[in-house]
């Protein structure tokens, strides 16, 4: 039993006389001073397992330490580098990065103006929308357009509402009450009679259906007709009814080309004139 | 290269020069390609890695802090740049590449005119392969490139009892790997060791 432990290579190693392994790796590490590691060598001589191990050590880091072939690789890392980051001369490097410099200076600078006319003058030179001088122009052009426009619109409405009643004016003959004669003329109710003459001419009383009233056609619209029939004279003038109905006439002539509606509605002429109030 | 020289040389290249930025290169591509050579065990894959490391650390040379080693930052470079190659398409060992090393045309003036210094190289580059990853980095960057044991312990963010242990243990492996290897080299080869 005890020569089988004696056997074993950990004992074998550390048996009495032998080298430590520890110290040969020492000595190979240089770790030794010289003249102990000279003595080792000496020791070596008696020992010749230990002998043959160095020996085989030593052979082994010999050829690792033989040199390996190898291509020269300057001229692709080169040329990849070069790739990357071109090999200039230094001064060329330093006109180019003054260059880069000095375009980034100029951009600097630029940004700066920018920055201070903005600071100075707002208005200047912002792009987005805002008062400046044309815009409150433009705005006032506007203001007034509408105004104009709703004024115009106004009056329109006013114009409309006083042709309303006559539209169609007299593109039908009607007959005059107790009178064959056909005379130009537009049917009136009440309700439409009072809201365009009396706004027109607010000295007439308002009439209410059912009520005698007056019609009132405006001296425009009894020209317009007299020259669409090429009448020399038309009369312009307004009537009673007799009921519901209201029958207006529209009479014009040259001599008259006024509101003549109480002058030329003498009886003799078959008109009934109302008293006015 | 004395420490002067080198700092002169990355001056000259921040500065522009190409002619600098070559001699850089060449200063430090044997090393740091036998790293990566020895740790991947391809040739292309050492090949691509060496070059883009290059090209980084060229396109941030204005970067760099002259209080360190250059060597050490391009390593740190090309060794990150193998981990995320490793981590990306875990390689293989390449049976190819440890059997075109013994055979095919050899260049005059190389150092693969010995034919025993070929069996010896294809040996070594399979033994280290069959290390963990830690072990064979420790062993390349201590006994190929003879960092110092407290860089190494600085570039693989390691103790340093660590890195010893690694170290020994990997070398002993290393030892035994390797004579294995270089008798089976050696009967392929018909070489007498």
């Amino acid at each position: 039993m005890s020569r089988d432990r004696r056997d074993h290579p950990d004992m074998r190693d550390n048996a009495p006389g032998r080298i430590p392994e520890s110290l040969i790796d020492a000595a190979i590490d240089g770790e030794l001073d010289p003249e102990i590691q000279k003595e080792i060598g000496h020791a070596l001589q008696y020992d010749p397992e230990r002998r043959q191990q160095f020996h085989d050590t030593r052979d082994a880091i010999n050829a690792l330490r033989i040199p390996v072939e190898m291509p020269d690789l300057s001229d692709r890392v080169l040329s990849r580098a070069n790739r990357h980051r071109r090999f200039i001369p230094a001064k060329l490097r330093a006109q180019v990065r003054a260059g880069r410099l000095g375009m980034a200076a100029f951009l600097l600078c630029g940004l700066l103006t920018i920055a201070g006319l903005q600071r100075m003058y707002p208005r200047l030179t912002t792009i987005a929308s805002q008062q400046t001088p044309v815009r409150d122009l433009e705005i006032a052009v506007e203001q007034d357009r509408n105004q104009l426009a709703q004024a115009l619109n106004g009056e329109i409405e006013t114009i409309r509402t006083s042709v309303a009643p006559v539209a169609g004016l007299f593109d039908r003959p009607i007959a005059r009450p107790g009178n064959n004669e056909q005379r130009f003329g537009v049917e009136l109710t009440a309700t439409s009679y009072a809201h365009t003459a009396h706004d027109q001419f607010p000295r007439y009383s308002r009439a209410s259906a059912g009520q005698p009233g007056l019609a009132v056609v405006s001296m425009m619209h009894a020209r317009e007709i007299a020259q669409r029939d090429s009448a020399d004279s038309i009369r312009y003038g307004l009537m009673q009814s007799d009921g519901s109905r209201y029958f207006i006439y529209a009479s014009w002539s040259p001599q008259t080309p006024t509101n003549s509606s109480d002058r030329d509605t003498r009886p003799d002429r078959g008109y009934e004139v109302p008293d006015l109030p | 290269m004395e420490r002067h020289e080198e700092r002169a040389l990355i001056e000259r290249a921040i500065a522009g020069e190409k002619q600098a930025a070559g001699d850089l290169i060449r200063a430090h591509q044997r090393s740091v390609y036998g790293y990566i050579l020895r740790m991947s065990g391809r040739p292309d894959v050492a090949e691509d890695i060496v070059q883009e490391a290059f090209v980084r650390v060229l396109g941030n040379l204005h970067r760099f802090d002259f209080r360190f080693r250059f060597s050490t930052w391009l390593f740190t470079i090309a060794r990150r740049l193998y981990m995320n190659a490793m981590a990306k398409n875990r390689p293989a060992y390449d049976t190819d590449f440890v059997g075109t090393m013994g055979s095919g045309p050899v260049p005059e003036n190389t150092v693969y005119r010995d034919e025993r210094q070929q069996v010896q190289h294809d040996a070594i580059q399979s033994a280290l392969l069959s290390l963990s990853e830690e072990q064979r980095e420790i062993i390349i960057l201590f006994h190929q490139l003879d960092w110092p044991i407290s860089l190494i312990a600085t570039h693989l963010d390691m103790p340093e009892g660590t890195i010893k242990s690694h170290l020994h243990r990997g070398r002993k492996r290393l030892r035994v790997l390797f004579k294995d290897q270089s008798a089976l080299a050696n009967q392929l080869a018909g070489v007498t060791p």
